[in-house]
C-alpha cells in the first residue's frame, strides 16, 4: 500500500501522562491509532512498524500542552474526522487538540522544530530578579512571569537541543527550589519560517483550506 | 490522595508503573464493596497475568462492585514510600489499599511470598491475620494457594481454584457483613460466613499443633474443595483488557483457548490443579479475539493454554484469528506447543516469513526418564520436530530440560547432550554442512522442584552440590559453538522447594527473610540465599533439609485438607508407576485413568 498522506496531530500530555517515557508515549500512539482504525502505513520488512514519528523527546516527569505526532496514512482521512476518531480511543490525559493533513514531503518534526517553550510552576513566591539571573545562567530567555497566590509560573524559551534536565537542576539550585513542589510543562514548540515562529500544526499544505480540510469532495465514508 | 505519590515519582525508575490510567481502566466513584487485586511482583509482570485481567472485568462489570489494582513497588519506590511514610495505594483511585474491603493477592510463584508481606506492611496492616481487625479481608488465590500453609498465618482467607464465579459470592458475603455490622465490627462472623463458600479456606479455623492433617473447628469444612468452572466455553473472556503504557512481559491480547491439560506430566502441578481439560470453541475464540483487538488496538494475539496444539479445533481457531489480520504487523503466537511435527506445521502456518524461534520442552534426555515423568514423547518425536523446524526455515530453536528428576542418573544427564548433538547431526544431513553451521540451539536447564498436588509431591529435590555436579557434566558434554546453555538459578530453587512443600512452620522463616530484607526473590539479581539461610537458622529450620525432604507415602501432608479434585490415591499410583517406568495414557484418547476430577457435573469439555 502506498503512502497517501501525512496526518499531523497536536496533542497534550496532561496529568500523570507526564510520567511516561518517550518510548511509552510512542507505543501508546501506536495502539490509539490502531484502535481508531486509521489506515496507518507500515514500514517494509519482517517486522513492519507503523510510520508514526513524534516531536523531540520530552523528559520523563515533564508534561506538555504542545506535542506533535506525524502519522503516515495509506488512505485519505479528513483531518477533522481523524481527530475525533483518535480522541474517542485515547486514554485520559492524552488528548489530540488539533489535526492537519500535511504534504507527505513536509519536513519531519524532528528536523524542523527548533525552539521550545516551557513553563515552570513553583509553589512559592519567587523574586523576578532571581528568576532572571537563574535563566541567564542557562542561556534561556524569559518570556513571562505570572504570580498568583503563593505560586509563581515562569515561562521561558530554549533551543530544542538544550538538555532540559540538567538545566532544571541548575535552575533549582540557583533558586533553591529543592524542597519546593514544582511542575514543568512544555507549552509550545516552534518551527522557523522566514525568521518567524510558527506552530508546526499551522504549516500550510497545498490543497488544504485553513481548517486543514481537503478542498475536494468527500464521500460520507470519509474517502476522497 | 494521588498527590502523596507525586513527589516520589521523580525519584524512581519507570514511574509509569505507579500511575495507572491505561486504556480500559475502570474507575468507579461509587461501589458498595471494593477489592484491590494485589499482584506481588512488579507492574510489568503482574499486568501480564491473565487471571488479573479476567477478574478485573468480571468484578467491574457488576454495578455495585469495584475492582482496582496494586503491584509490588520496586525497591527504589519502597525506599521512598518508607522514608516518607506513604501508604501503598491502588492505581485507579490512589486510595490506600487498607481502606478497601478486600485485598486479593495472586500467588503465582513461591518466590513472591516476601513481596506479599511487604505489601501488607506497606499498606499499614499487621502482618499476622490474627492481629488484624474489621476490614479489609486479606485473601489469596492462584496456584500457590493449593498449598496455603506456609503463608496461612498471613491471610484471613485463601481461595482454592477458579475464581470467576466465587469472587462474586465472596464479595456478596462481605457486603452483607458491612451492611449489617459496619467496617470495624468483629470479623469472626464474616470469616465463618466465608468458610461456608465452596473453595474458601479460612486458616484461622483450622488448628495446628505441629502435625497434619489440620483439624477444622467451628463448622469449617474438614476439606476445602477446589472450585471448577463448568461450561468453560461460556466463561467470561476479557472484552476490554487493560492496555499498559509500559512494555509488559506479555504485551499482547491473550485468549485462553483451553483450560487444563490431560497429558499428565508427573512433575507438573498445573497439569493437576487445572483438570479436566476444557476447550473453547473455535468460533468463541475468533469472536473474543475480534472484540479484544477492536477494544485495545493490539496487533498481536496469543492463544494461551497449557498445551495449545492439543486443542481439538486448533486449526480452525487459528484460521479464525489469522483472518482478523488487519495490519501488516498482525501476529498470532502460540506459546507452549507439543514437541512434534504437527506442532511445527502449525507454527509454520502462523510464523509466515518471520521465523524467529521455536520452543520445545523434551524435559529429559532419555526415553526411559521421559517415561518416568510421563512426558509422552520419544527421542524420535523430538528429532522429527527439530528436523521439521530446521527444514521449514527456522535457524534457531530453544529446548527446555530439567535436571534432578526422580530416578535421574548421570547417563540421563549426558543423554541431553547426546540428543542435542543428534539434532545437529540430523540437520547436517538434511540441510548440508554449510547451512547447518548457521543453526543455533538454545538450551535452558532448570532444576526439578517437587510441588504439592503433583504425583512427584513425595519425591526429593537434589542438593545444590548434586545440581552443580550434573551441570558440570552437561557443560562438559556440550561444547558446540552452536549451542547456548543457560541455567536456572540453583539456590533459589532450594528456597522454592522448601516453600512449595512446607507447612505452617515455614511462616516464621518467610517473616524472618522478609525482615532481613528479602524482596523480589524470583529475580536473580535480588535473590540472596544467605538471607534465607539466616532466616532459617533464626527460625530453627534448615532450608536445605526442607528442600530435599522426602515424604513417605503414609505421611500426612500439610495440604491434605485441600481437595484439588484429583485424588491422593491417583497421585500415589502415578508416583508408583513412575518408579516402575510405566506410562499413563492421555485421557483425551478416551481412556480415563480415574484421576477423580470428573464428577458432580465436572467433565472434560472437548470440542471434536
Ligand atoms: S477423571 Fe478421567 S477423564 Fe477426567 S481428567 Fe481424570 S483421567 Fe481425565
Amino acid at each position: 500500500m502506498a503512502d497517501i498522506m501525512k496526518l499531523r496531530l497536536k496533542f497534550a500530555e496532561a496529568g500523570d501522562m507526564r510520567w511516561l517515557s518517550h518510548l511509552e508515549i510512542t507505543r501508546a500512539w501506536r495502539r490509539i491509532v490502531s484502535r481508531a482504525g486509521l489506515p496507518v502505513a507500515y514500514s517494509e520488512g519482517f517486522s513492519p512498524h507503523p510510520k508514526i514519528a513524534l516531536s523531540p523527546a520530552l523528559a520523563v516527569g515533564v508534561g506538555s500542552e504542545a506535542e506533535y505526532a506525524d502519522i503516515v496514512l495509506s488512505d485519505h482521512v479528513p483531518a477533522g474526522e481523524a481527530l475525533d476518531r483518535v480522541n474517542f480511543c485515547a486514554p485520559m490525559g492524552l488528548r489530540a487538540v488539533a489535526a492537519r493533513a500535511m504534504d507527505l514531503r513536509a519536513p519531519t518534526l524532528g528536523s524542523s522544530i527548533k525552539i521550545v517553550d516551557y513553563r515552570l510552576v513553583v509553589a512559592r513566591e519567587l523574586p523576578e530578579a532571581d528568576i532572571a539571573t537563574a535563566l541567564n545562567s542557562i542561556s534561556a530567555s524569559l518570556l513571562r512571569v505570572e504570580h498568583g497566590g503563593k505560586r509563581t509560573a515562569v515561562i521561558f524559551r530554549l533551543p530544542v537541543e538544550a538538555k532540559l534536565n540538567t538545566l532544571i537542576l541548575s535552575i533549582e539550585e540557583s533558586l533553591e527550589l529543592q524542597s519546593t513542589l514544582r511542575t514543568i510543562d512544555r507549552v509550545a514548540q516552534w518551527v522557523l519560517v522566514d525568521d518567524s515562529l510558527v506552530d508546526p500544526i499551522d504549516l500550510d499544505r497545498p490543497g488544504m483550506d485553513e481548517n486543514g480540510k481537503a478542498q475536494r469532495d468527500i464521500n460520507f465514508d470519509g474517502r476522497i | 490522595m494521588k498527590d502523596d505519590l507525586q513527589p516520589l515519582l521523580p525519584k524512581v525508575r519507570r514511574p509509569g508503573r505507579y500511575i495507572g490510567g491505561e486504556l480500559n481502566q475502570v474507575v468507579k466513584k461509587e461501589a458498595g464493596v471494593r477489592i484491590a487485586l494485589a499482584f506481588p511482583d512488579v507492574y510489568e509482570v503482574g499486568m501480564s497475568n491473565l487471571g488479573l485481567q479476567i477478574l478485573y472485568e468480571v468484578i467491574n462489570d457488576l454495578p455495585d462492585f469495584g475492582c482496582e489494582r496494586v503491584f509490588a513497588p520496586w525497591p527504589d519506590m519502597e525506599a521512598q514510600m518508607r522514608q516518607t511514610r506513604t501508604p501503598l495505594t491502588a492505581l485507579e483511585s490512589a486510595r490506600p489499599i487498607s481502606e478497601f474491603d478486600l485485598i486479593g493477592f495472586s500467588l503465582q510463584y513461591e518466590l513472591t511470598f516476601t513481596n506479599v508481606l511487604n505489601m501488607i506492611e506497606l499498606a499499614g496492616l499487621p502482618l499476622l491475620a490474627a492481629e488484624r481487625a474489621g476490614l479489609p479481608i486479606v485473601i489469596a488465590g492462584g496456584p500457590c494457594a493449593f498449598n496455603p500453609e506456609p503463608m496461612a498465618l498471613f491471610f484471613d482467607a485463601v481461595f482454592i481454584g477458579e475464581a470467576e464465579e466465587a469472587i462474586v459470592e465472596i464479595m456478596e458475603s462481605v457486603r452483607e457483613f458491612k451492611e449489617e455490622h459496619g467496617r470495624n465490627a468483629d470479623r469472626n462472623k464474616l470469616l465463618a460466613a466465608l468458610s461456608r463458600i465452596d473453595g474458601v479456606y479460612v486458616p484461622g479455623l483450622y488448628s495446628w499443633t505441629g502435625g497434619y492433617p489440620l483439624v477444622s473447628q467451628d463448622g469449617a469444612p474438614a476439606t476445602v474443595k477446589r472450585r471448577v468452572i463448568t461450561d468453560f466455553d461460556k466463561a467470561p473472556i476479557p472484552k476490554r483488557p487493560l492496555v499498559p503504557f509500559l512494555e509488559t512481559v506479555h504485551d499482547r491480547c491473550v485468549i485462553e483457548i483451553m483450560r487444563g491439560c490431560t497429558r499428565g506430566c508427573r512433575f507438573c502441578q498445573a497439569g493437576v490443579i487445572y483438570r479436566p481439560a476444557r476447550e473453547r470453541a473455535a468460533a468463541t475464540i475468533g469472536a473474543a479475539a475480534k472484540t479484544q483487538i477492536k477494544n485495545t488496538g493490539y496487533e498481536e494475539i496469543s492463544l494461551a493454554s497449557l498445551s495449545a496444539t492439543d486443542h481439538s479445533e486448533i486449526t480452525a481457531a487459528l484460521q479464525e484469528v489469522r483472518e482478523i489480520g488487519f495490519s501488516p504487523a498482525w501476529r498470532v503466537s502460540l506459546p507452549s506447543m507439543r514437541t512434534d511435527k504437527f506442532s511445527v506445521e502449525i507454527a509454520e502456518k502462523i510464523a509466515g516469513a518471520r521465523k524467529t524461534g521455536l520452543t520445545f520442552a523434551p524435559e529429559a534426555g532419555t526415553d526411559r526418564l521421559r517415561r518416568v515423568i510421563n512426558k509422552g514423547l520419544t527421542e524420535e518425536d523430538a528429532l522429527n520436530a527439530a528436523k521439521k523446524a530446521f527444514s521449514s526455515g527456522w535457524t534457531r530453536i530453544k529446548l527446555y530440560f530439567m535436571i534432578g528428576l526422580p530416578t535421574e542418573t548421570d547417563e540421563d544427564v549426558s543423554a541431553i547432550a547426546l540428543l542435542i548433538n543428534k539434532i545437529l547431526e540430523a540437520a547436517r544431513l538434511d540441510l548440508g554442512a554449510k547451512a547447518a553451521k548457521r543453526l543455533k540451539i538454545a538450551v535452558s536447564v532448570s532444576s526439578f522442584v517437587p510441588k504439592a498436588h503433583s504425583p512427584f509431591q513425595w519425591a526429593t529435590m537434589i542438593t545444590p552440590k548434586e545440581i552443580a555436579g550434573r551441570q558440570a557434566l552437561l557443560r562438559g558434554d556440550l561444547r558446540s559453538r552452536q549451542v547456548e546453555l543457560k541455567w536456572h538459578e540453583a539456590a533459589s530453587s532450594q528456597v522454592e522447594a522448601a516453600l512449595a512443600r512446607g507447612g505452617r512452620e515455614m511462616a516464621p522463616v518467610i517473616a524472618k527473610a522478609y525482615e532481613l530484607g528479602a524482596r523480589f526473590d524470583g529475580w536473580s539479581d535480588h535473590f540472596s540465599f544467605e538471607t534465607w539461610r539466616r532466616a532459617g537458622v533464626e527460625a530453627g529450620i534448615d532450608i536445605d533439609q526442607a528442600a530435599k525432604r522426602k515424604i513417605e507415602p503414609d505421611d500426612a501432608l500439610p495440604w491434605d485438607h485441600i481437595d484439588c479434585g484429583v485424588t491422593k490415591a491417583w497421585l500415589a499410583k502415578e508416583y508408583e508407576r513412575s518408579l516402575d517406568e510405566i506410562e499413563t495414557v492421555d485421557c483425551r484418547s478416551g481412556s480415563c485413568s480415574q484421576c477423580g476430577v470428573c464428577k458432580d457435573g465436572i467433565k472434560m469439555e472437548i470440542r471434536s
